[in-house]
């Protein structure tokens, strides 16, 4: 692959936050009420009236706040997974991320007293201790010989996926109906839950962990030229991919406490970026941020606005959206 | 001056033991060839001697401590490896292979500062592809890919060069190449190397001390002209061969006639 016609990076990244600030202008104007653009304006200098001030700042713009911070999160902790295995299909769906934070969040369901479920913290717990319980799973199961090939932890991240879906499949079987239901509208991952409360524990973590994010920016590049090459320049392997792995695992599961399973975001975001902007991690963690806060809004601004007022949930729109994505990519190349 | 030693040493995989107490010296300031019949141990060897294994015995110094204690990142810039066939993306130019060089010098975010640049552009013009540092590695023969490679070990500024047979997969002219290069590095710069090498004969010529291992080994070890005797061949690789002497370069070389096998 030549990259002779690339651009400078920073330019590059200027048009991308360009394209999200055009997103969110848009979906500020999307929704089951039609308000006109400068009603939108108004509203946001609060000089719109209660309701639409009421529909623009505490209704739609929360959403895309959370959006932006979802999408951005979960792009990232693909190109994380991506790194550390030195494999452009792992995402958070493909390696038991997601399984696991869906399994802790159904057993938070099924098994805790509903007092404790109430709670708003609750389902942010279940999710990343779910998440982070399976994730130590597969790196200990594919620790062998004093290294974890990335092949293996690929390998034993599908399989142990595919045991937490059993597992949740068997969970679901014996659920009411209510709780069967929040479980389905869950798993179809919605931004629903994007209120500014949510948004005040998502926001800061969410900043913290991407910060934390792109200080392994050099040693991913690193990675790129194979185990020994980067253990021979002095990176401590398996630590750092331990590490990166925990990070990557944190932001997914955080994501999914708030807004449940987005799965092919953490694939198409990552592809995305990295048609764009190339590999060198640096530029590729703030352009992934971008792609996927950018994919996240115009999926969750379409599925409010496309069969309104009925809501078609964000994360069956990234699924057809990185889905169509992906086969106009296929056929594009196809020598 | 860094020296490398390893006392002692066993290196196993999977809890099958290859190097079995090895011991031996680096001679600092020049070239060591590590020779041996398939399966001997020589990648293995190097690997441990470059911190890739840990052993499972004894150990490797440098500079007197045993190099698994050490900060990885401080190794580094004593002593850099080269794999056997490095991967690489092939989007990345020669510049930013070569770069990576800098990583054990470098900060969180790695800014280039004005000497990893300018030992950037020493490291290319020593393995003379100063005129390929903008060129994407897909675009390279192996090797000049290989010369990348070097060029990336150099620019870590290390006393000590490990390579993994440097000249396989190349044809005999890139190969005379790259030992020419090795070769003005430790004349010019007097850095330490040692190279696994599978020719016999380039490595008579190419080093100032062999070493040779069987089933993991010390079986000779010293200079060319005393260890590369018809008795060592025989034994070591199982060949019946003729050693002579080339004159013009002071180097011995054999002849292989038949196997002992």
């Amino acid at each position: 692959m030549s990259r002779t016609s690339r651009m400078n990076p920073s330019f590059v990244l200027c048009l991308m936050v360009l394209a999200w600030l055009v997103a969110l202008l848009t979906g500020l104007n999307l929704g089951a009420t039609p308000l006109s653009f400068s009603q939108v304006l108004n509203a946001l200098v609060l000089r719109g009236t209660w309701t639409e001030n009421l529909i623009v700042l505490e209704m739609r713009l929360p959403r895309l706040v959370a959006s932006s911070l979802i999408g951005a999160s979960l792009s990232v902790s693909g190109v994380m997974l991506q790194g550390l295995s030195r494999n452009e299909l792992a995402s958070p769906s493909t390696v038991g991320v997601n399984a696991g934070s869906g399994l802790g969040i159904m057993i938070a369901l099924v098994f805790a007293p509903i007092g404790v479920l109430q709670q708003p913290w609750m389902m942010m717990l279940a999710s990343v201790g779910g998440a982070l319980l399976l994730t130590l799973l597969v790196f200990a199961l594919s620790y062998r010989r004093g290294a974890v090939l990335p092949s293996r932890l690929l390998l034993i991240g599908i399989a142990v996926g595919f045991g937490a879906n059993a597992m949740m499949t068997l969970l679901s079987l014996r659920m009411d109906f209510v709780t069967y239901n929040r479980v389905v509208s869950w798993m179809s991952g919605s931004i629903t839950g994007g209120t500014w409360k949510s948004i005040t524990s998502l926001a800061p973590s969410c900043v913290v962990l991407l910060i934390m994010a792109y200080s392994r920016a050099r040693v991913l590049n690193v990675f790129a030229l194979g185990d020994t090459a980067a253990k021979g320049l002095g990176v401590a392997v398996e630590w750092q991919r331990f590490v990166t792995l925990g990070l990557a695992t944190l932001m997914a599961s955080v994501c999914a406490g708030v807004a449940g399973q987005i799965g092919f975001l953490g694939l198409a975001a990552p592809h995305l970026a990295r048609q764009i902007v190339g590999q060198d991690h640096r530029v590729l963690f703030p352009a992934a941020a971008l792609s996927g806060a950018l994919f996240l809004v115009l999926a969750d601004s379409l599925g409010r606005h496309l069969f309104s007022p009925v809501e078609i949930p964000a994360g069956v729109l990234v699924g057809i959206l990185g889905g169509a994505y992906f086969l106009f990519l296929l056929i594009r190349t196809k020598d | 001056m860094s020296h490398l030693i390893a006392q002692d040493l066993s290196l196993a995989y999977d809890g099958e033991e290859v190097i079995h107490r090895l011991s031996l010296d680096i001679p600092t300031q020049q070239i060591t060839a590590l020779i041996g019949p398939n399966g001997s141990g020589k990648t293995t060897l190097l690997r441990g001697l470059a911190r890739l294994m840990v052993p499972t015995r004894g150990a490797v110094y440098l500079d007197g401590r045993a190099i698994h204690t050490q900060p990885t990142k401080q190794v580094a810039r004593k002593l850099a490896t080269l794999p056997q066939q490095g991967s690489a993306p092939n989007d990345l130019t020669v510049r930013e292979l070569v770069a990576f060089g800098r990583f054990p010098y470098q900060g969180i975010l790695g800014r280039r500062s004005l000497e990893d640049e300018a030992v950037l552009e020493t490291a290319l013009a020593d393995a003379g592809i100063s005129h390929l540092g903008d060129a994407y590695l897909g675009e390279l023969s192996g090797g000049q890919r290989q010369l990348a490679w070097i060029a990336m070990a150099l620019a870590q500024s290390t006393e000590l060069l490990l390579l993994d047979e440097p000249t396989t997969f190349l044809d005999m002219a890139h190969q005379i190449e790259v030992l020419e290069v090795l070769k003005r590095l430790n004349a010019n710069q007097k850095r330490t190397i040692v190279m696994v090498l599978h020719d016999i004969n380039q490595a008579a010529r190419y080093s100032n001390h062999m070493i040779a291992l069987v089933d993991g080994r010390v079986a000779a070890s010293g200079a060319p002209k005393s260890i590369l005797t018809t008795e060592m061949l025989a034994r070591v690789f199982k060949i019946e061969a003729r050693v002579l002497l080339r004159e013009d370069i002071d180097a011995p070389y054999c002849i292989p006639l038949r196997s002992l096998t």
